[in-house]
Formats: structure tokens, C-alpha cells, sequence
């Protein structure tokens, strides 16, 4: 063969060859690294960036003025930024690694990434990277529990087991906490679940909601023994050319006991003729405790009316009131409020626990701090965002919160906050850099045109490209797994028999 | 045709292949050549390959 190559093939065909067998190899190259056969690859970017070729993997990083380009690193001066993760197939997990330095004031010890879950409502998983409160505390409190995936913290040494912190947890009786648990433990990334009991709860009575409130909204409800009915009453406005499918869960603590959903067949959403439809939950009596519904809409659409048998209902963290018909009482435990219209309309004073406070300007957010405690909350107008870390209702009667405080920026642990459960690693020191890693599930994640979108998160972090409070990163890597070539074509094969 | 005419006519040849086959890919898989590779850069390879073979002529 070798003799008949150098001696009998002619010059062209031996050069046609060549170049043949080297498109060939640039092709399947370029198949390998579309396939990802074993199912692991890392991408990555850095800053200052170097002679490059390609477009990389890493990009699209917006809104630019939350970035300044004074900075040879990606430095980030306003939260959040946002960035896209091209990947040639779909993985399982990501695992982001971020080496970065930060100049950060008290007000924003936070720094977090998130992958899009949910591209109707806008829901992005987040993840900590660096958590100053935690890192603080950590050696400040004795430590109960620290691994991997679990830290406990405790101001004064009551336990001297995560085992026996845990029973007493579940029993609702821990040490030196008489508000309860919910009361007394911040939780930060971690599932912490409690049998929530409210002691003084009446029999059932019917709550009628006739507030809009515009997008996603979720709500605890409290349930007993009984017989239970949820309306909701929607209004699609087809304001914009997106779908609006609408979908209602009602999950408890065995998992979810309802679901329903209503797509969206209007061939012209963006006509703006306002749709009404509606939504009935229902079921037989459930065992007694808290119902978390999730209203999963895009913005386009209203919740116009909300009908209960239950009247405890309370809103977790964010409601968007719109549409009312003048002045608004909501009822809230948190110890702040962030305020923030895009109305001109709704500009104006608030009322928060008792202090009239000014929202002057759209498309910014106000917070507002207050005492502990419930507290009262008047907007002579409507269509504003309302947020903070703790439950909003509309009387005070309906007001329950059976979650655990969030570890945030705005909790301050001298209060009541004796214990902290937390899933979170502190980054790396190395030469000025830090390092710190978040585990993503890509499963469920939103994937549009083979891209996942990311975000970066500093909670409060406000400043112009000048500012003195801001984060440089040098280099982001993302490491993807999924299944291998092999897997795949066996879940093929079975699928086809199947 | 002398040997180094048919070289750069097959190299000509040869830009113009990959150019098709990596465009196609492309096609077929939105952004897995250009996340690695700039095809402009082979663009420009290819034109100053053929403005060579026509100079040289």
C-alpha cells in the first residue's frame, strides 16, 4: 500500500487526498465537540481577555451600565448582571466557578449566582457564592455543624448535636428560643422544613380578594381538616406578543396535592383585548398545616380575584397590586420594605408603620425599614412592587408567616435570631482572588436557542461606574455533566423498545 | 501546470471545502463553529488564496 502511494497515485489525487482526509478530521472535530461523547466539558472566561478566535461559550453580559469599562476585569457596579452559557447540547449540572475580589460596604454582604428556572416568571435559582453575615458569624457563634452541605451556628452553646437541634426542631421546642422556631432560626440555602401549627386558628371562613394583583404571586395558605376550595380569577391583557399559559400548584408538606393549568391559544396575544379566565382548585379534607400556592403567570396577566375557604392567606416576600380602585391596607411582619413603581402615577407617599415615606422617583427602589412586629402598610396608589423577607396580607387576621427567617442583608442577628441552618461554603483566599463555587441542577433549567442564562447577584448594590462599592471578576468556568454518548443511545434503544 | 500551480489551486479548493462544510455545520448547529472559530477569518484566507492563484497567473 505504502509502495503504491509513493509510486503509482498521481501527484493530485495523493493531494486531494490529503486536504480530503483533513476537512474530514476539522469536521469530526467539530462533531466530538458537538456530541460531548463523555459527557463532561468546562468553558470558560476570563478578563483581561486575550487574542481570541471564536465567540467562546461565556458571553452576552447585560445590562453594560451595571458594568464599568474603567476595569481590565469584569467589574460589576450595579445588581444584577446577567450573562449567557452556550452549551452545543443539554447537560444535568453546572458547576460555576467565579475567582473575583470585591470592594464591598456592610450593606451588601451578599454575592450570588443563579440559572433561569422559569422564563414565564422570570424565576432564576440562586445559589450563594459569598455570604459576609455567615462568614462573620461563623467565627463569632459556635459551630454545631460544619460540612459540606451543612452549617449550624448557635449564639450560645444549647446543643451539642445537629441530631438533637433537629428533634427539638421538629418537636417546636428548641432552647433558648421562646418565639418558637420560626422565630429564632435564619436559614440561608438550605430546605430547613418545620410542621407548622398556628395555635390560636378558628374554623374556616371564606376570603374574598377582589385586589388585582399583576404576575406571579405565591401564598401560604393555612388548612385544617376539612373540605377546601380555591377560585382564582384571571385577566390575560395580550399586551405583548408572548403566550400566557397560567398554571396554579398547591403543595404541602407531603408534596403537591393540586395542579392546574390553562394554556394560551390566542393566536394574537399582543391584540390587547383583555381575556378573563378562571381557575378552580379544590380537594377533600388534607392533613392540618401550611399550603404554599404558586401562581406561575407572566406580567401580561392579572390575578383580578381570589376566592378561599380558608382565611388565613398570606403573600411570601412580593405582591404587585394594580388596577384598584384607590387607596390600599396591607398588613406585613417584615422589617423592611422595598417600594419601586414604573408609574409616574403611583409616585407618592407611603404609609409604613405609622411613618409616611416617599417614593419619588420610577424605576428605583425605595427601602423602608421599621420596627419589628406587624405592621400596617397604606399606598394611596396602586401599581407598585412591593417586597421584602417576610409575608404580606390584606387584613391582619389573615396575616401568618410559617416560614423561617432568610438569612439576608436585611436581617440583623442581634435580634431574635439565635441559630442559623445554612448550606454555604466560604469562598478561597489566594493571592488577593477569591474563589467560590456554586452547583447548579440544569435539569429543569430554561434553555432557548442552546443558551442558559445566569445572573449575578449583589443584593443592594446600587453604584455608577465610579462607585466605591464594586466587584472585579477575573475568570468565570462553568463545568457542565451530563450523560455520556454511550447512556444516551441505551435510553434511545430502550425508549424505541419501550 | 507546474506542481506549486496545482498546490495552490488544491489549497484554494481545499478553504473553499472547509468553508462549506463548516458553514453548513453552523447551519445545522447554531454556534458550534463560531463559538470556537470566526469563520471571517477563514473568509479572508479564502479570498486572499484566490486573488494569489489570480495574481499569479
Amino acid at each position: 500500500m505504502r509502495k503504491l502511494f509513493l509510486t503509482k497515485w498521481p501527484f493530485l489525487f495523493k493531494l486531494r487526498l490529503f486536504f480530503a482526509l483533513s476537512a474530514l478530521i476539522i469536521g469530526l472535530i467539530f462533531l466530538y465537540l458537538k456530541i460531548v461523547p463523555g459527557g463532561q466539558i468546562s468553558y470558560s472566561k476570563s478578563w483581561p481577555g486575550g487574542l481570541r478566535s471564536g465567540k467562546g461559550f461565556i458571553y452576552d453580559f447585560k445590562p453594560a451600565e451595571r458594568m464599568s469599562a474603567a476595569s481590565e476585569f469584569l467589574k460589576i457596579v450595579a445588581d444584577p448582571v446577567y450573562f449567557s452559557l452556550f452549551t452545543p447540547r443539554r447537560f444535568d449540572e453546572a458547576v460555576l466557578t467565579i475567582r473575583y475580589r470585591d470592594r464591598l460596604g456592610t450593606t451588601t454582604p451578599l454575592f450570588e449566582a443563579g440559572v433561569l428556572k422559569d422564563k414565564l416568571t422570570g424565576h432564576y435559582e440562586l445559589r450563594p457564592l459569598q455570604n459576609d453575615v455567615i462568614d462573620d458569624l461563623r467565627f463569632r457563634w459556635p459551630r454545631l455543624e460544619d460540612s459540606a452541605a451543612l452549617l449550624i451556628l448557635q449564639a450560645e452553646r444549647n446543643y451539642d448535636s445537629a441530631d438533637a437541634f433537629f428533634s427539638d426542631l421538629q418537636a417546636g421546642q428548641l432552647r433558648d428560643c421562646p418565639g418558637g422556631p420560626t422565630a429564632c432560626v435564619a436559614v440561608y440555602n438550605y430546605p430547613l422544613t418545620f410542621d407548622y401549627r398556628l395555635p390560636d386558628y378558628a374554623p374556616l371562613k371564606p376570603l374574598k380578594i377582589e385586589q388585582p394583583l399583576r404576575g406571579p404571586h405565591q401564598f401560604y395558605l393555612y388548612l385544617k381538616d376539612e373540605s377546601w376550595r380555591l377560585s382564582l380569577d384571571f385577566s390575560d391583557l395580550n399586551q405583548d406578543k408572548e403566550q400566557d399559559p397560567i398554571s396554579v400548584q398547591v403543595r404541602g408538606a407531603g408534596g403537591v396535592i393540586a395542579h392546574e393549568t390553562l394554556g394560551d391559544n390566542n393566536p394574537t396575544p399582543d391584540n390587547g383585548r383583555v381575556e378573563e379566565k378562571r381557575l378552580v382548585l379544590s380537594g377533600q379534607s388534607q392533613p392540618t398545616g401550611v399550603y404554599k400556592v404558586s401562581v406561575d403567570i407572566s406580567s401580561d396577566v392579572v390575578i383580578a380575584r381570589i376566592i378561599s375557604s380558608s382565611d388565613k392567606l398570606s403573600f411570601l416576600n412580593k405582591i404587585w397590586p394594580v388596577s384598584g380602585t384607590g387607596s390600599l391596607t396591607l398588613f406585613t411582619d417584615a422589617a423592611y420594605l422595598e417600594a419601586s413603581t414604573l408609574n409616574p402615577a403611583s409616585l407618592g407617599v407611603i404609609t409604613f408603620a405609622g411613618r409616611d415615606q416617599e417614593l419619588s422617583q420610577t424605576g428605583q427602589p425605595f427601602v423602608f425599614s421599621a420596627p419589628a412586629g406587624v405592621k400596617e402598610l397604606i399606598l394611596r396608589a396602586d401599581d407598585i412592587r412591593l417586597a421584602n423577607n417576610g409575608v404580606l396580607a390584606f387584613s391582619r387576621d389573615s396575616l401568618f408567616n410559617p416560614g423561617f427567617k432568610k438569612l439576608d442583608r436585611y436581617l440583623s442577628t442581634t435580634t431574635s435570631v439565635r441559630y442559623v441552618v445554612a448550606d454555604y461554603q466560604q469562598p478561597i483566599y489566594d493571592e488577593g482572588w477569591k474563589t467560590a463555587t456554586a452547583r447548579f441542577s440544569l435539569g429543569d433549567a430554561d434553555r432557548e436557542n442552546g443558551r442558559y442564562s445566569f445572573l449575578l447577584s449583589i443584593p443592594g448594590l446600587n453604584g455608577s461606574a465610579d462607585a466605591p462599592h464594586y466587584l472585579e471578576i477575573k475568570e468565570i468556568e462553568v463545568s457542565l455533566q451530563g450523560k455520556t454518548l454511550g447512556r444516551r443511545l441505551l435510553d434511545l434503544f430502550k425508549s424505541l423498545w419501550q | 501546470m507546474t506542481k506549486k500551480q496545482i498546490i495552490r489551486r488544491e489549497i484554494f479548493y481545499f478553504i473553499s471545502g472547509l468553508f462549506v462544510l463548516l458553514a453548513g455545520l453552523e447551519i445545522i448547529w447554531p454556534n458550534i463553529v463560531l463559538a470556537y472559530f470566526n469563520l471571517n477569518w477563514l473568509a479572508v484566507l479564502w479570498f486572499l488564496a484566490g486573488l494569489y492563484i489570480l495574481i499569479k497567473r
